[in-house]
Formats: structure tokens, sequence, C-alpha cells
């Protein structure tokens, strides 16, 4: 018995050592990427997007697992609490990442910065600001200057999303006012632009694009620092001349904090492997995203960036409700 | 006719034989998860995605499509035969389908819903063939103020839908209108009645309310009673399962009323199944001459809303493909689908990439057909379900069901909403209190909620902008002959009553 007790305890004492042999044999069982959305839409198609190919680089199956509700929180609290092995991953986007904690009022829950391992971004989805087309507007300046005089209505996909914080942005930084008509996601919001409800308003590219091909809507600006490949006559916000920030939502992995450093390097380098395949590439075009691929530092500045510009507008939001 | 040219392309690509072969695989499981309770369409759907990266992208969306629909075909079979709605849109089934399985007529019931079903896609299958994009169009022309009349009226009627005592199911109606208000507040984005608890800043989840009050809460109240739930039929054979002449001639027109409704309410974005089986039920009850008869097992009050539920599904598609706006999580899910194949849904669909409109387009009468094929010489097997002892019955449901919920957003907390819903519903069962109403009230609440206040903030809060339109005046209209029409019959009855007796 006791000679039973003595390898018990000498295993237990190598466990440390145990791990860099583990993440010499990652992944041995399937990996999952937690979506913070439910199935459709933007994250939910970009996790399925590299799902394949990453399962090509990595040997493994990878499962899309949808944990939707409060703002991606719970999503995000869960891929926290995972273990910190690289088998549970969160597809984070812009809210569910940064601002959910001060948005839910919870900002004990998470931080982004101390609780999570940047693996890669996988893709940046620019909006176009585009305005219905019998309204006769061709430029930004004519746009905001007659959503005030005028009571134009903007149309928003809810309340603290992407599209609501830049219009907010804009407001703040022209000094002009209009009231915002807030829906329950990006259909309903896109069916009021297109049926004359509301007259203008900021749309991811996928959404707007083919409203934007039919001529129901005039696009005036893209939010992208550079123009977009499918809109070229397109100017950025800063090309305007009106105001210069970048408004973008993104899609990227992240592992618990804590996971071993070879283990984020097997997933970066699967991350890649799916982002360079040219189908995946033209699949997230078509979706109207570009895809991109950082280190886990470079992604961590760029949260870090995304964290900086838009914190601030984000805590005016949430005071004013 | 152009097109007759387009559905002869569209059926060559709908009757290749690998295309029939995964329309007939999409199908069948889409009428077993709608058999199982709780789990829904859109579960099976996000399992399914990832084999359609290795098909031909209509081919991958024929499946995905065929799930969809063939979900609403098994939905009404737990429905009829055990109270237990397969998917929330088989809740209005409920109220005349189980009397009817108590009658002995399960089988009979059975035969009529799929009947009804496959007339209510057929219906909706025509209107998205000829009248796509001009229906599209008149969607949209939707704003605030008509979802709001349309919804009234839909609150209205539907209320007094449930048999028994009315001031027990206004009571109940009021109870869903409060659940509604659950989460997140639209216009600004304030949480309301979610106690702390981060889980319900969406609201209580609709399939966890359903399973709840509908399933658990009928499994507990079986097990509490002694009496048996519906009487076991005593032959399987499909020629002893049709209906009478009677009952088939009952069913006629309001299969007929259905799928109109439910054509109207599918191609609505932001409604579906649900409200436009209710709101068939609720028509039927309204224009039968034995409105008293519902609820006690009619053919009427199954036809209509099984029709209506099957058309809703298909005309969803309708302004998911013409504009690239999705009615609901399903739809939207559908867009996501075919955007990760590379299609990319709008108004040029149909111009640009014709053969995968109509070929899908083409595909659900196929898969209409195959449907009334599996699902005609299943009638006998479901039947047997109610010879099955119900200590292996019920814990077998229940186990479904908790599946079914945790299956809607991988989360354990709705599966504890489903049990207080089940057992708040088994209270209500035990005291007489219709459930049906609460599920409508929770439903349609929010959306008229949220609709009367968009009114009122695009207009600025002038009041007249809920008769800005047509459209809205007619609804507003029938809403108030809804509510008065009621009274003023009775009132006559009472009179007649009294010269009678004089």
């Amino acid at each position: 018995m006791r000679s039973i007790a003595k390898i018990m305890a000498a295993a237990v004492a190598l466990l440390p050592f145990a791990a860099p042999a583990l993440a010499q044999a990652f992944p041995e069982k399937p990996v999952t990427l937690v979506v913070p959305y439910p199935p459709g839409g933007n994250v939910d198609s970009a996790a399925r997007l590299i799902a394949p190919r990453m399962e090509e680089k990595l040997g493994q199956p990878i499962v899309v697992e949808n944990r939707a509700g409060a703002a991606g929180m719970i999503a995000a609290e869960y891929v926290k609490n995972s273990d910190p092995d690289g088998y549970t991953l969160f597809m984070a986007a812009n809210g569910p990442l940064l601002f959910a904690p001060m948005t839910m009022n919870r900002p004990k829950a998470y931080d982004w910065k101390t609780d999570f391992a940047p693996i890669s971004s996988v893709s940046i989805t620019p909006m176009a600001l585009t305005v219905r087309s019998d309204l006769g507007i061709k430029t930004l300046p004519e746009l905001v200057e007659r959503a005030d005089s005028d009571g134009l209505l903007m149309a928003s996909p809810g309340a603290g999303t992407t599209n609501h914080l830049a219009a907010e942005k804009l407001m703040a930084e022209t000094g002009k006012k209009w009231r915002i008509v807030h829906y329950k996601g990006n259909a309903p919001a896109l069916a009021s632009l297109a049926g004359g409800e509301t007259a203008f308003a900021f749309d991811q590219m996928s959404v707007i694009l083919p409203q934007i091909k039919e001529g129901t809507v005039t696009p005036l600006a893209v939010t992208s620092k550079e123009r977009v490949k499918a809109l070229p006559d397109v100017p950025t916000l800063a090309e305007t001349g009106v105001v210069d920030f970048q408004a973008v939502t993104f899609t990227g992995l992240l592992a618990p904090a804590g996971t071993p450093k070879d283990v984020v390097a097997k997933l970066v380098d699967a991350v890649d492997y799916a982002l360079s395949d040219e189908e995946v590439q033209k699949r997230f075009a078509d979706l109207g995203s570009d895809t991109q691929a950082m280190s886990p530092s470079e992604f961590g500045d760029f949260l870090a960036e995304m964290d900086k510009t838009w914190r601030p507008v984000v805590a005016e939001v949430n005071a004013k409700r | 006719m152009s097109v007759f040219h387009d559905l002869a392309m569209g059926f060559g690509i709908a009757l290749q034989p690998t295309a029939i072969l995964i329309c007939f695989a999409g199908v069948l499981l889409g009428t077993f998860v709608g058999v199982l309770p709780g789990i829904g369409a859109l579960a099976a759907i996000s399992l399914c995605l990832p084999l359609t990266y290795y098909m031909l992208p209509v081919h991958g969306l024929i499946l995905l499509a065929g799930i969809f629909y063939g979900a609403q075909y098994g939905s009404s079979t737990a429905a009829i035969l055990l109270n237990i709605p397969g998917t929330p849109s088989a809740a209005a089934t409920c109220l005349d389908g189980f009397p009817l399985s108590k009658k002995g007529r399960a089988g009979q019931a059975l035969f009529v819903v799929t009947l009804a079903s496959f007339f209510g896609g057929c219906v909706a299958i025509i209107l998205l063939i000829v009248f796509a994009p001009p229906l599209a169009r008149f969607a949209l022309s939707f704003g605030a103020p008509e979802y709001f009349a349309v919804m009234l009226l839909g609150l209205i009627a539907a209320s007094t839908a449930s048999s028994g005592s009315a001031a027990k199911g206004l009571a109940m109606v009021v109870l869903g209108l409060g659940l509604g208000m659950v989460g997140t507040d639209v216009t600004s984005g304030t949480y309301r009645f979610t106690l702390g608890m981060v889980e319900l800043t969406d609201g209580i989840n609709l399939v966890a309310l359903a399973m709840g009050l509908f399933g658990i809460a009928e499994v507990l109240t079986n097990l509490a009673s002694s009496e048996s739930a519906a009487p076991p039929a005593r032959s399987f054979r499909l020629r002893e399962m049709l209906p009478t002449r009677r009952e088939a001639k009952d069913s006629v027109r309001p299969a007929i009323r259905g799928s109109l409704i439910g054509s109207a309410v599918g191609a609505l974005p932001g409604t579906g199944p649900a409200i436009a089986a209710f709101l068939a039920y609720a028509i039927e009850k309204r224009v039968s001459r034995h409105p008293e008869r519902f609820g006690t097992g009619v053919f009427e009050g199954i036809a209509a809303p099984e029709a209506a539920n099957n058309a809703s599904v298909q005309a969803a598609f309708i302004p998911t493909l013409c504009i690239g706006i999705p009615g609901d999580a399903v739809m939207a899910f559908m867009l996501g689908a075919m955007i990760i194949h590379g299609i990319v849904p709008g108004p040029q669909l149909i111009s640009e990439q014709p053969e995968m409109f109509w070929g899908l387009v083409s595909s659900f009468w196929v898969g209409n057909v195959l449907l009334l094929l599996i699902t005609l010489p299943l009638i006998g097997f479901w039947v047997r379900i109610l010879s099955i002892p119900r200590q292996y019955l019920y814990p077998t449901i229940l186990f479904l069901i908790c599946v079914g919920v945790y299956s809607v957003n991988n989360n354990v907390f709705d599966v504890f909403v489903a049990v207080a819903f089940g057992l708040l519903g088994f209270v209500m069962n035990s005291l007489r209190y219709p459930v049906a109403p609460v599920l409508l009230g929770y439903i349609l609440g929010p959306l008229i909620e949220e609709n009367f206040r968009r009114t009122l903030f695009i207009s600025n809060g002038d009041v007249t902008a809920f008769a800005s339109s047509p459209v809205s005046i007619i609804f507003l209209a029938l809403s108030v002959l809804a509510l008065v029409w009621p009274l003023y019959s009775h009132r006559r009855a009472l009179r007649r009553a009294r010269s009678a007796e004089v």
C-alpha cells in the first residue's frame, strides 16, 4: 500500500512538469469556440467559417457553441471560468469582450485585460453610413445638417451597439443632434430604413450592401480606416473632412488567461492557416468583412486602442439611460 | 409565362435524385425534432450547418429549409396526443387537438392537421412564387403604427380564444403581458424586472416558458391525476384513421382561412408561426356558428392553426429571400447560412441567382409532398405513443423537454425557468386557469409595447400617428369591433332570451 501512495505522491509532484508534455500533444480532443450570440449573424458566421480550416490544421474537430445572452456576458464568463488549456475559446466581438461588464452594470464580472489571453483577430467589419435615396442627400455634411434641422430619424439595431455608438460619437463631434430609433437587431432596423420609417443608419457592410446595389439607399461614408473594396467610390469618415474616427466591429479569438504559451502559439498558427485560405477570405468578403490575422500582442494592442476610443462614448450612453 | 419557365428550371434542380434525397433527409429530421417537445428547428439546423459545407449551396439550403418546415408538421403530433406542443407554434393546436384525442379521435385529428399543413404550405408557396416581390414590398410598408394595430387586433381577438371562464382567461393574458416585460427595454436599454439576474436581461426564453407551462405542467398534472390522459387506440390501420365526411367538411374552410392568415403573418418580419396559429384559431372561433364548442375538440380548431403555422413558415422566406430581411431567429440563421455559402439574399437574388431561388422554392413543394408521404403512414405509429405506460412515457418527455430547452442557448438557467413555469402551470391546471393566454400575452405584449412607444417616439407624441395609414385604420377599427361585438351579441342574446320568456 505504501508503495502505491509513494507512486501517487511522485506522480502528483511531477504534475507541473507534465504541462509542457500535454501542450506538445495539444489538441487531443475537440476544441470549442464559444460564440456570444445565437446562430446566424456576423460573429457566428465568422466562427463557422474558420472552424473547418482550423480543424484541418489542428487535426481535431472544432465545435461552435452558441451561448447567447446578457450582451455576451454569459459566453465571456463561461470561457473565463473554463480551464486555461486551450480547449475552450471565446469568439469575441466589441461589445461582449470590452464593454458588456460596464453596460450591464457588473464591472467586476471580468476584465478583458486580465481575464483573457488574446490569440488573434479574425475579421474586421466596417460599417457604411447610408441615407434613403429618395431624400436626395449626397454628402455627409449635408446629411448632418438636415438631420439636425429637418429632424431626420436614424435607425439603430439596439441601444449600445457599435452602430448606435458611432452615431453618438458623430453627434458629439459635429455638435449636431438627431433622434435615434432603436430596433431589436439589424433586420427590423433595416426594414424600417428600406420601408421609409427612418431616414438613415449605420449598418454593417453585409447587411446594407444589397440595398446599396438595389439603389434603395445611398452610401455617404464608410467607417473604416481605408476605403472598402466593394464601394471604391465611397469616402471614409476621415476623408469627408467632417470627423476623424473609425468605427468597426471586429471578431477575434481569446483563451482564458493563463493558457500555456505554446498552446496559444498552436492556435495562432491554426487561425493564420484558416485565414490565409483564399476561399475563406472570399466568404468573409461576401459577408462584408476583411479577414485580419494578428499576433497575440498586436491583437492586444488593437483591443487596447478600441477600448480607449470607445469607452468614454459607452460610458456616456450608459449614464444617459 | 416566364414564371412557368422559371419554375421548370427550379424543378429541374429540385427533382434531381440527390436533391430529392437531401430534401427527404431534411424533412424527416425536421419531423422528428418537431415531434420531440422542446427541441426546435433552430437547434437541428445549426447542428446540420457544418454538413452543408460539403454540398452544393442549393442542396445545403434545401436541407436546412426542409428541417425548418418539416418541424412544423411534426410539432402538432405531441400537441394532439399529449397536450404538449412540439414547438411553441403548435400551442394553439393543443386547445382542440388534445380534447379530440380524449374523444378517441387522435388518428383522425393527425390526419386532418397533416392535410391542413400541406394545404397551408402549398398556398404560401404559390404566393411566394407569384407575388414574392410585391408581397415583400407590402411587408416593408408596415411601420410601427401598422404593427401596433395588427398586434393589438391579434391580442384582442385571441384573448377570448380559450374556453372556460372569460375572467380567468383575461387574467392570464395580463400575466403573460407582465412576463413579456421582463428583460431589456428596446427603446431605452433599461432593465426591467430582471431581479438582478444577468440571464433575465434578454427576457424569459420563449421555449422555456412554453415547454414549462404546456409540457412540464401537463406531465405533472397527469401524474397527479388517476385518470389516463387519452384512451389508446385499438386499431392502427390508416383506413381507420380517416376522418368522417363531416369532419373533413368542417376542416376545409378553416384550412383555407388559416392558410391565408398564416401567409400574411409569415410575410411580416418579426411575427412568426405562433402568432399566426393563435390568430387563425381566434378568427375561426369568431366566425364559427358554434364558438362555444371550441376547446371541446372540434376539427375547425386544429385545421386552422396548423394550416396557418405551416403557411407562415413557408411565407417567412419571402422577406428573407426577396429583401434580405429575416423575420425571426431561424430565418436569421438561414440568412447566415446562405452568406456562408456565398449567396447574398436581397432584392437582387432572383435576378442574379435564379437557379438558387427557384430551385429552393421548388424544393419546398417537393418537401411538402414528401412530408405528406412520410407523415400519413406515421400516424398509426404516433398514435401508439398513447399505449406507452406512463411510468415510461412521462420521464422520457421530461428528459426530452430539458434537453430541448437547454439546447436553445446551451444554458441551464433556461431549464430552471422551464421547471418554474411547469410548477406554475401545474397549479393553474389544477385551478382551471387556461395556460394558452399566458403564452399569447407573452408573445404579443412586447411587440405591442415596442411598436406603441416607437410610434409615439417617431411622431413626437402625436397620438393621431396611430391612424396615419389605411392599414392601421382598418386594423384599429377591427380591434374596436372585436371588443364591442361580443358585448353586443351577448346583449342581443339576453334580450332574445328575455322576450322569449315573456
